[in-house]
């Protein structure tokens, strides 16, 4: 199983949550997270695909998909 | 004849069980009783907590290691003691807002938008950056990351560029601090087709809906930043604090060369030290003066010298070893190489990136 990494984690100040290090530059939205493979494990959002996450990610930023060609 | 009806009296507010309803319904029919919709769910927010509940205060500050942002930032800049009080009133209102939560006290997000005012090069950046820190720590923003941009990087050069820019400067800053370097530049108030027009209200949007998650920091000289209030009608009361940032002293700036000379594995000799706190005496009265910076670019240029000085004599003398204090120590003949002590104006020093007075 791919390593387990924490993106963000539940707090109890004015933002719900807070990214870790560990998320991508570029992540801010929550949903685009989930929607990327992400899921709340507890109070922790986490990712056993960050590879898959940061090219999600960079997909849904730019707007734009990747050629495979 | 039938008398005309008298119209009715209003009926007394009721009390207990559905007062807040019926309150609600007055409201809505003459206008005069307003409910707080906060509170919709409580009937007595404060009652609902006991008076004598405990909070660890001191756990929650070291939890926070807010503490350690604060004393870097004390460290870093020399000087600015109200703008570090100012800071650190910040956080304490962050730091009690979330002890608050913790017994189920809510309360609005703070504004925390602010304007920072003052010449090039005394400390507006670092703080800014700090801030962004403090602010993660106290769970004000999601990543506390800082965003630096000025005009270019917002406004459009032709007609639908703008707000696609300025969109993307927010995405990319929001959790963290956006910080408007001279911001005065965005709004031009003699050419009304000007596209910072478009920034400015967008700003003025989010600046109102993101109490959190998002600071805007808008900078830059204090003359220039009243007018831009002026001109821009609702900008000012949308930031909550408005702080200024004064010209360093010659001994806060001989402090702040200090601090940089040892960061750099550097010292300077006695008498190094007294010819750098008479550079910078002269440094200030000329034009272009950047307070920490320019101390920042006396330095590069005093580590060229010094360096020079040693290849020199290297060069003279065959085999010449040299020591560890050689290689450390800034001597008063590298200050006073300076064009400075000519007497004339220092026109080649200090060029990159300080602005005139």
């Amino acid at each position: 199983m791919s390593e387990r990494v924490v993106l963000a984690h539940r707090t109890s100040g004015f933002v719900p949550f807070q990214w870790t290090d560990e998320a991508p530059e570029g992540l801010d939205d929550e949903e685009v997270a989930i929607a990327c493979g992400a899921q709340w494990e507890g109070d922790e959002l986490v990712t056993y695909d960050l590879s898959g996450l940061r090219l999600g990610v960079a997909s849904a930023d730019d707007d734009f998909l990747n050629d495979n060609d | 004849m039938a008398s005309p009806e008298a119209p009715e009296a209003p009926e007394a507010p009721p009390t207990g069980p559905g007062m807040r309803e019926d309150l609600q319904e007055k409201a809505s029919t003459y206008g005069r009783v307003e409910v707080d919709e906060r509170f919709a769910d409580l009937d007595d927010p404060l009652a609902e907590v006991p008076d004598d509940a405990e909070a660890d205060l001191g756990s929650v500050i070291n939890d926070s290691r807010v503490q350690e942002v604060l004393d870097r930032l004390d460290r870093e800049l020399v000087g600015l003691v109200e703008v570090k009080r100012r800071v650190a009133e910040i956080a304490a209102l962050l730091l009690i807002d979330r002890v608050r939560r913790t017994m189920g006290l809510e309360s609005e997000a703070p504004t925390l938008h602010m304007s920072f005012t003052g010449n090039p090069g005394t400390g507006k950046t670092t703080v800014a950056q700090r801030m962004g820190e403090v602010l993660h720590k106290l769970g004000y923003v999601r990543r506390g990351h800082l965003v630096t941009v000025s005009r270019d990087d917002l406004v459009g050069q032709y007609v639908g560029h703008t707000a696609p820019k300025t969109r993307e400067v927010l995405k990319r800053a929001m959790g963290g601090v956006l910080f408007i370097d001279e911001a005065y530049h965005l709004y031009r108030v003699d050419n009304e087709r000007d596209y910072g027009q478009e920034t400015v209200e967008m700003l003025l949007q989010v600046m109102e809906n993101q109490r959190s998650d998002l600071v805007v920091i808008m900078a830059g000289y204090a003359d220039r930043m009243n007018r831009f209030f002026s001109d821009v009608p609702g900008l000012s009361s949308r930031i909550g604090h408005h702080i200024d940032f004064p010209d360093f002293e010659v001994d806060e700036l001989m402090g702040i060369g200090q601090l940089m000379v040892a960061q750099q594995n550097y010292r300077f000799s006695p008498d190094a030290e007294k010819a750098f706190q008479d550079y910078l005496s002269r440094r200030m009265e000329q034009p272009r003066f950047a307070n920490g910076r320019s101390v920042r670019n006396a330095l590069d240029r005093l580590r060229m010298r010094h360096a020079n000085r040693l290849w020199e004599a290297a060069s003279e003398e065959q085999g010449r070893k040299v020591t560890k204090s050689d290689l450390v120590t800034i001597q008063a003949e590298d200050v006073m190489k300076s064009r400075v002590f000519e007497g004339g104006e220092d026109t080649d020093e200090d060029t990159d990136g300080a602005e005139s007075r």
